[in-house]
Order: structure tokens, then C-alpha cells, then sequence
């Protein structure tokens, strides 16, 4: 195989497609419930961010495949404040924040092969804690400030885990017996 | 091995990303009163925790096997890691970064089995090249590629030897007798190769190989085989390694074509059970001693692969004096040198002076010259043109002293071995 074909696969590969329709498929359908100035204009930001997104999945060869979210985010920052506050939007919110994880998860490259069957493991946590969240808003009354604030500690508190877990050090180990 | 879990556990960049759009979907959240955004901001804080703890306990070192392949400049990498049981092998990335003496051809490329991890690079050396390539990287990624961990790697480095084949002529040659002294000729050694000798009674390091068992039989007592080898000659390799006007870089790349066929010449010898020394002169003198079998062999490319152009150039007298701390006078000398300065001219008179018979091959510095700084392409040829005249006087030069071979083709020694088979060289000492 010509080493430009073999590119042009990798470069098919690495775009991750089962990522970006699922991606594209949550912005629209969030688009579409868009208010003023309407619909359009959101499909529009969604249109842009995802052809973005997948333009710095495919062309740049040693990019990286999280870069995706640096258009996503505004988008969905944008589409989130248009649209109307209703459960409906409080999930496509956390579904688009899970499929881009997803998308960033099937990424094929010549190094590795994509993670896309195994990232269930990963993905569980995030999509627990999100339906945890809708729940808690939607049986908790409005106006708990005590419950926001627990909830911004916990959150505070397993992103300090998280550090903490990355900067560990290995233990050193004790020397092997001769006996 | 009892790796703690979180042994070299990490958050990758792609964690960080996922903190910066979380906080700017809470910020917006925030700012604007609207709830829709934070629940966009929740996994992107949770999937990076989640994919710490998902990470395996650590494992033992993997097992590498790996060799490479190809003919004249192709290089191709293949081998296999063996992946423990705990770890699967998509959740592996490998990383072999191209040597910047080669040039990488396709894409590094893995391919997960069960219970190992395939590899394969397909690189391309532009000139003789010799080079040890060290263990690929692996690390642990999750699937989401938000954490890694490094991994330990159990191998061996992997020695790339390309130089040019016409070298394997070289075995046949019948090298100028080493004389010690006048009238006493030392040519005939005693070893585990060539003619029948005799026996003698055997050491505790001799082989079991080369018992004669009819002796041992008669006698009651071990004995051993000996042959005697005719030996024409002893080769010494050196290699100038001194910095020259042409510039660091293109100092690097004939140095490196420079090793690469000295392996190649060293080992065209030792095949022909020849005595092969080596010595690279850059600030002093590092010599390898006179020696021959498959660990001399070893000895040599290890002392070929560690040396380096040096950042000060030395003297030239300096190269020949301390030369005769370790190999004798007479011994043939094949002086390895781009011949870019007039130092390199007296360092071949300075060998002369002091009893070494000395062969210049002349890695020519015209490609790497052209190809580093290339002419406008109106001036290329009137350039090319004196670059080769200038060239031209400086071997005229060096041949005053020794006889000079030009090596512009560096893929080709075709010239070498038929000046050393049929040239003057050879027409002087017969």
C-alpha cells in the first residue's frame, strides 16, 4: 500500500465516526429546542462546532483527539443558555458532554487501537454522576443553598482525589529475602 | 513485583482539557443563572476520576522480542510484547521514535493480538548507518485516554547495522605480513580454527567441543585439539573524529556513514579469522586492541555505536603517538576521513612517520554539502563545479602521502575493494 493511502485510511480512521454522529446527533437535537433567535441559528453553531471538531480529528496528524471539545464547549455553552430550562435540556446537556467522551474515546490511531468497545468502564462514573445530579434537580426544592454548596464541596473534593491519586509516587519496596 | 496501584499513575492532557471545558460551562452556568450548563459540566469533572480508577495494579516488566529486516537502506521493525495476564493489549500505547539518522517511511504501527501487542516501523536509512535502537515506550492508557501509567520493558537494545554490501569482498584480500621484529614472523597462531597442529593437554576453559576423545582414551587423561591458523595481516580500522570546517552536522552525518562502514570492513575480516583493531581519534585517541571471534566483533560495534564527533579537535601528531600504546607498528591501516582540513593531511603523515601502512577512504562531503545548503538552481551547476575542483585538490593532496580513496557513492564501496584487490595497494606489497 502507497504510504498516501496508507495516510488517507489512518486519517478515516482517526476522524471516529460512531463518536461524531452521536456528537452531532445530541447538538442538533439540542439546537432544535433553541429560543430566540431560533432554531436556525442554533443548528447553525452546532453545524459549525461539529465540522470543527472533526476537521482537528482528521487533518492535523498528531493533534490530539480532545482537542474536540474546544469548539463543542462554547457550543454547548451557547446552546444550553437558548434553550429553555427543563429536564428535557438538563439531560441533552450531560448526553452531548458523554458523546463527546465517547468521540474521544474512538480513536483509532496508528498506535493504538480504539477504546471505544472498552470506554463503558470510564463512561459509567461520568454517566452515574450526571443522573445523580438530574435527579437531585429535579426532587430537590429550588432555593437549598446548603445542598449547592455540599454539592460543590463533593465536587471540590473528588477533583482534589484526583490530583492526589495522579501524584502519587511509587512505594518503595522492600528488598527481596535470600531465604 | 508489588507495584502499589497508584505506581506512575497519571492524568494525561486530555484530563486537563476536560477541567478547562468544565469550568467554562460552570462559569457560564453561573454567569448567566441557567442550571442546563452545569449538568454538561458533571461528566467532564467525573470521567477523569473515573478513568484513575479504573487503572490496573501494576504488572511485571513486559517481555519484548523484536529484530529488524530489510536490504541495503530499508529498515523494518518488527516484534512483539507480551502482554501479563491483567492488562489487555488495546489498553497499551507504544511509542518508537524514528532516529533522526533515518527517515520514517509509513506510520508506526501497532497491532493488539491476544495476549501480546504486535509492532511494526518501516523506516529508511539515506546512508550506511549504525545505530542502537533503544525499548519502545509503552503505557497504560484507559479508554477514554484521560490516564496513563508507564510500563517496564524487558529486552534487549536493538543494534541497526546497514552498510554497503561490496564490503563482504573484502574477506579474500592478503593483507600486508605483520613482521615484530626483522626477520621473525609471528603470522602462524595457534587457535580452535584452521589446520590440524597437534594436542595438548587440556585446561579447565577448554571446550568439550574440541576433545580428541581417541587421545583421552589412550591415555587416561583429557586432551585437547589444536589448529594453526596462517594469518596474513592484521587490520586497523581508524576513524578521525575530530571536528572539521564543514560544520557540526555534516561532521555527524560522515561520522556516522564512517562507523557504519567500519563495522561493515571489521567484519568482512574478522569472517576470514583476521586480527581487526580499531581506533577513534577525536580529543585523544580511543583504541580498541587487536582481536578477532564473534566477541571482538561485539566489542567493536559497541565502541563504534558510543563514539561521537568530539567538540575539540586534537593535534594531529597526538593521534599516531598515543596509537603505539596499543597496536603494533606495521599493522594495515584503513584511515576513515572526510579529509576536510589540512590537519587531516598531516594526521596521515604522522601514521606514516610512526610504522602504520595507512589506506585513506574518504567519505566525500559533497552530498551532505549540496543537500544542507542547495544552490540556486542557475548557480548549481558553476557551484557544483568548484565544490568538486576544491575537493579534488584536497584528495590530490592526501594522495602525496598515502593512496586516497574518493567515496562520493556511499552506498557503494566498489572502488575501495577493487583499489584493495587489484589497485596500487595491492601491486605494491605482492
Amino acid at each position: 500500500m502507497s504510504p498516501s493511502r496508507d495516510r488517507v485510511r489512518l486519517a478515516w480512521a482517526r476522524a471516529g465516526w460512531w463518536g461524531f454522529a452521536a456528537a452531532t446527533a445530541v447538538m442538533v437535537a439540542f439546537a432544535l429546542l433553541s429560543r430566540a433567535p431560533g432554531p436556525e441559528v442554533g443548528l447553525v453553531v452546532a453545524a459549525v462546532a461539529a465540522a470543527t471538531a472533526l476537521a482537528i480529528r482528521i487533518v492535523p496528524e498528531r493533534l490530539d483527539s480532545a482537542l474536540v471539545l474546544l469548539p463543542l464547549v462554547p457550543a454547548w455553552g451557547y446552546l444550553g443558555l437558548a434553550a429553555p430550562i427543563t429536564l428535557l435540556t438538563e439531560i441533552l446537556a450531560a448526553l452531548a458532554a458523554l458523546s463527546a467522551l465517547v468521540w474521544v474515546a474512538d480513536a483509532s490511531s496508528p498506535t493504538r487501537a480504539s477504546g471505544l468497545r472498552r470506554a463503558g468502564d470510564v463512561l459509567a462514573l461520568p454517566a452515574v454522576g450526571a443522573a445523580i445530579a438530574l435527579v437531585a434537580g429535579l426532587l430537590i426544592p429550588p432555593g437549598e443553598l446548603r445542598i449547592g454548596v455540599a454539592a460543590l464541596l463533593l465536587v471540590a473534593a473528588l477533583a482534589l482525589v484526583a490530583v492526589v491519586l495522579a501524584r502519587l509516587q511509587p512505594a518503595r519496596e522492600a528488598p527481596a529475602s535470600s531465604l | 513485583m508489588n507495584a502499589s496501584r497508584s505506581a506512575g499513575l497519571r492524568l494525561t492532557a486530555r484530563s486537563w482539557v476536560c477541567y478547562a471545558g468544565a469550568a467554562t460551562l460552570i462559569a457560564a452556568g453561573v454567569a448567566a443563572r441557567d442550571p442546563v450548563p452545569l449538568f454538561g459540566a458533571v461528566p467532564l469533572l467525573l470521567a477523569p476520576i473515573a478513568a484513575l480508577l479504573a487503572a490496573p495494579a501494576g504488572s511485571e516488566p513486559l517481555r519484548i522480542s523484536w529484530r529488524d529486516s530489510g536490504e541495503a537502506g530499508a529498515v523494518t521493525i518488527e516484534g512483539t510484547i507480551a502482554v501479563p495476564p491483567g492488562l489487555h493489549p488495546r489498553e497499551l500505547e507504544v511509542s518508537l521514535p524514528c532516529p533522526p539518522e533515518l527517515r520514517e517511511l509509513a506510520p508506526f504501527r501497532c497491532t493488539p493480538e491476544s495476549g501480546s501487542m504486535g509492532f511494526r516501523a518501516e523506516w529508511m536509512a539515506p546512508a550506511p548507518a549504525l545505530l542502537s535502537i533503544e525499548l519502545p515506550r509503552v503505557e497504560w492508557r484507559d479508554a477514554v485516554g484521560l490516564a496513563g501509567r508507564p510500563l517496564g520493558v524487558e529486552g534487549s537494545p536493538l543494534t541497526i547495522e546497514r552498510y554497503p554490501p561490496e564490503v563482504g569482498r573484502l574477506g579474500g584480500l592478503r593483507l600486508q605480513r605483520t613482521i615484530a621484529l626483522p626477520g621473525e614472523s609471528r603470522s602462524r597462531t595457534l587457535g580452535e580454527a584452521g589446520e590440524f597442529y597437534g594436542v595438548r593437554a587440556a585446561r579447565a576453559e577448554d571446550p568439550w567441543r574440541g576433545t580428541n576423545w581417541r587421545a583421552w582414551a589412550r591415555t587416561g587423561a583429557r586432551y585437547v585439539n589444536e589448529f594453526s591458523l596462517e594469518r596474513t595481516g592484521d587490520v586497523l580500522l581508524y576513524l578521525d573524529a575530530r571536528p572539521s570546517s564543514l560544520g557540526r552536522q555534516i561532521d555527524r552525518e560522515l561520522f556516522g556513514v564512517s562507523r557504519a562502514t567500519a563495522i561493515g570492513i571489521a567484519d568482512a575480516f574478522l569472517r576470514e579469522k583476521m586480527r581487526v583493531g580499531l581506533a577513534v581519534f577525536g580529543e585523544f585517541v580511543q583504541t580498541v586492541p587487536l582481536g578477532a571471534g564473534r566477541s571482538h566483533r561485539s566489542r567493536l560495534r559497541d565502541a563504534l555505536i558510543a563514539a561521537r564527533v568530539a567538540d575539540t579537535a586534537a593535534p594531529a601528531e597526538r593521534g599516531a603517538v598515543g596509537l603505539r600504546r596499543t597496536i603494533t607498528p606495521g599493522t594495515t591501516t584503513i584511515l576513515v576521513s572526510p579529509l576536510a582540513d589540512e590537519s587531516a593531511s598531516q594526521l596521515i603523515v604522522h601514521l606514516r612517520r610512526r610504522g602504520y601502512p595507512t589506506i585513506v577512504l574518504s567519505p566525500s562531503p559533497i552530498p551532505a554539502q549540496l543537500a544542507i545548503a542547495p544552490p540556486l538552481s542557475e548557480d548549481r551547476a558553476v557551484v557544483t563545479r568548484i565544490v568538486r575542483l576544491y575537493r579534488r585538490q584536497q584528495v590530490a593532496r592526501a594522495w602525496s602521502e598515502a593512496p586516497v580513496i574518493d567515496w562520493n557513492e556511499y552506498w557503494s564501496l566498489a572502488g575501495f575493494t577493487a583499489f584493495l584487490h587489484h589497485g596500487m595497494y595491492a601491486r605494491r606489497h605482492t
